[in-house]
């Protein structure tokens, strides 16, 4: 008899665990209480990427006189439209993962799920159905849900989140977003787009303060978001909201001491917008789903423990995802990567998962997209490392794009002139990080790109020319410069 | 690209090696990018401008410039606080180009040590330093 795997989660962790699991001849049954295809597909990635496509067409549009392209009359987004549009793309996609789930034969039940023993989950279906789902191994996919302010707790209306923000049917006139990270930031360029008028507030000093984006790219974008009018307050909090005829009232104050501040405005602001949208981070949904039946190991946060072989603390239950915190990356990509070594080791073969060369691509306008460590984590891994910086702008395919901003990084170690990590801001950079991360896996030097004829004209070339910088023989660049 | 001799370097003001220029008394000092810098950079397609008050040292920088060629730091000929900027060149950045002694300007400061003035370069220096082919 083959072997029985239970997942719980159909994102793109549990339902590439569950394609995977089956493909190794197991019995697979996945219980979802969402549609397939987690936050990722429903509220995530593709949503957003849909919202995204119609902000850059709107900017195009906006530029259509610098094209050369006469437009009578204005251009505004059909709010309507690009709802239903979006919600194709999200129902076509999963209909595409249903019919693989179908070609495995794999069990796919759209119910709430319950943990009750480490082989045993109670799925709860519509109208009150339970059926007990049994496993000899259990894989937990559990995702993840947006972080609520407590003094600001999401209503669904005035104060919203991500999964509210993209299923918008009017564009709001105007729109606070709380917190510059990842998610922040590139609903900021999509509402600027949209129409909204837009206020970033962040508690840190640079936008998208995470230690694997290089900071130049931070101040790239908050450059971009400046171009655009989108006004950025770092080092700031909103300390509460006040609501009153449909408005909401936010009292921003600074999160720095005045020393720190440096002429920066010091008295509390009050802004009035139509939205606030907190984008402050994510929970782990280890809540009301038996998981305490479990008894696996968590951290004080709630995110669950794993070895390296994504197994917990509990043996044949193991966990990807969201679920396992931000120590692990909370990416779709890392998820699925998790939910093959996942289905791999509870079928019996021994693989670790590695979190080595895991690129991070952000939608920003332009946007970002970087693979390996920056600068300063290299210094700190004590190698001797060299940055070399290439501008778009020197790049014939971006001239002619009309996308001159932003640029690539190359960190590359002094003594073997190994890659060690590619940092791009600039037009199409979330696709023209996979050379980057290819370079970098296989133990590429900077004359291994370089000496690799990149199309003409291409945004590629970008790749090619800052390693040749790398080797202090840029093509595209003044000498000495 | 201009020859030395068609640069526009007026007599009155006072050049960095950075190529910005410097107008002004104790009081108020006018800064902005030189003809030569202008001409270097090409088409100016954005100016990005400090926060009125904020507080510089001489050589810091307090500004970002950009191209369609290039992005290049700005930096303070000499110390002083931010009393105003020029908001045209949010819009406008062209003016830069245009008129990078009048419309074009940069901002305006307090100085701190107007002495500083004394390190910075006149015309026939300036002219001298970039006929040297040691400008950037």
């Amino acid at each position: 008899m083959s072997t029985r795997i239970a997942i719980l989660g159909a994102g793109p962790g549990g339902y590439v665990a569950a394609i995977r699991a089956a493909q190794l001849g197991a019995q697979v049954s996945v219980i979802e209480r969402d549609n397939i295809g987690g936050t990722c597909l429903n509220y995530g990635c593709i949503p957003t990427k849909a919202l995204k496509t119609t902000a850059e067409l709107l900017e195009t549009f906006r530029r259509a006189h610098e094209m050369g392209v006469k437009v009578d009359g204005e251009v505004w987004p059909n709010m309507t439209r690009l709802m239903v549009r979006k919600q194709r793309v999200i129902d076509e996609f999963a209909e595409g993962i249903l019919r693989i789930f179908d070609s495995y034969k794999i069990q796919f039940l759209k119910s709430e799920g319950y943990v009750l023993e480490p082989n045993r989950i109670r799925a709860k279906g519509m109208r009150n159905s339970t059926a007990d789902v049994v496993s000899d191994k259990m894989i937990l996919a559990i995702g993840s849900r947006p972080l609520e302010i407590p003094s600001l707790p999401f209503d669904g209306h005035k104060v919203i989140s991500s999964d509210e923000a993209i299923s918008l049917n009017e564009v709001p006139e105007s729109i606070l977003i709380i917190g510059g990270g990842i998610i922040g930031c590139e609903f900021a360029f999509i509402f600027n787009s949209f129409g909204s008028s837009v206020t970033l507030v962040e508690a840190m000093s640079r936008l998208i303060p995470l230690p694997s984006v290089d900071a130049d790219c931070s101040i790239i974008i908050q450059r971009e978001m400046r171009k655009r009018k989108i006004r950025v307050l770092l080092n700031n909090t909103v300390a509460r909201a006040e609501f009153n005829e449909g408005k909401v009232r936010a009292f921003i104050k600074p999160a720095l001491s005045g020393e720190e501040l440096n002429g920066a405005e010091e008295k509390q602001l009050i802004q009035e917008v139509d939205k606030i949208l907190v984008c402050v981070g994510r929970k782990p949904n280890t809540q009301s789903m038996g998981l305490e039946n479990l008894g696996l190991q968590m951290d004080n946060n709630g995110w669950i423990t794993t070895n390296d072989f994504m197994e917990t603390t509990v043996p044949g239950v193991y966990a990807i995802g969201d679920a396992l915190g931000p120590a692990k990356a909370m990416l779709a990509h890392v998820a699925s990567a998790e939910g093959l070594v996942a289905a791999e080791n509870a079928l019996g073969i021994s693989r670790k998962m590695s979190y080595e060369t895991l690129p991070v691509g952000i939608w920003t306008s332009p946007e970002i997209a970087c693979v390996g460590v920056t600068e300063e984590q290299a210094r700190e891994r004590r190698y001797t490392v060299r940055a070399d910086k290439f501008l778009f702008r020197a790049l014939g395919k971006a001239q002619a794009m009309g996308e001159i901003a932003g640029h690539v990084k190359i960190i590359s170690d002094v003594q073997n002139k190994r890659v060690l990590g590619i940092h791009i801001v600039g037009p199409h950079a979330t696709d023209l990080i996979a050379e980057g991360t290819l370079a970098i896996k296989m133990g590429a030097t900077v004359d291994d790109v370089a000496e690799t004829i990149h199309a003409h004209p291409t945004l590629s070339e970008a790749l090619m020319e800052v390693s040749h910088r790398a080797l202090d023989a840029g093509i595209h660049y003044l000498k000495g410069d | 690209m201009k020859s030395i001799q068609e640069l526009n370097l007026p007599e009155d003001l006072r050049y960095s090696q950075d190529h910005e220029w410097v107008r002004g008394s104790e009081e108020k000092v006018m800064i902005g990018l030189t003809d030569y810098a202008q001409d270097q950079l090409g088409r100016i397609v954005y100016v990005e401008l400090p926060q009125v008050r904020k507080v510089f040292k001489k050589g810091h920088v307090f500004g970002v410039i950009e191209s369609a060629k290039t992005v290049s730091e700005m930096y303070m000929p000499i110390s002083g606080e931010v009393s105003d900027v020029n908001g045209l060149l949010e819009n406008s950045p062209h003016l830069v180009n245009k008129s990078p002694y009048q419309e074009g300007w940069m901002i305006e400061i307090k100085p701190s040590e107007f002495s500083e003035i004394d390190t910075l370069l006149k015309k026939e220096a300036y002219m001298e330093m970039l006929g040297k082919g040691d400008a950037d």
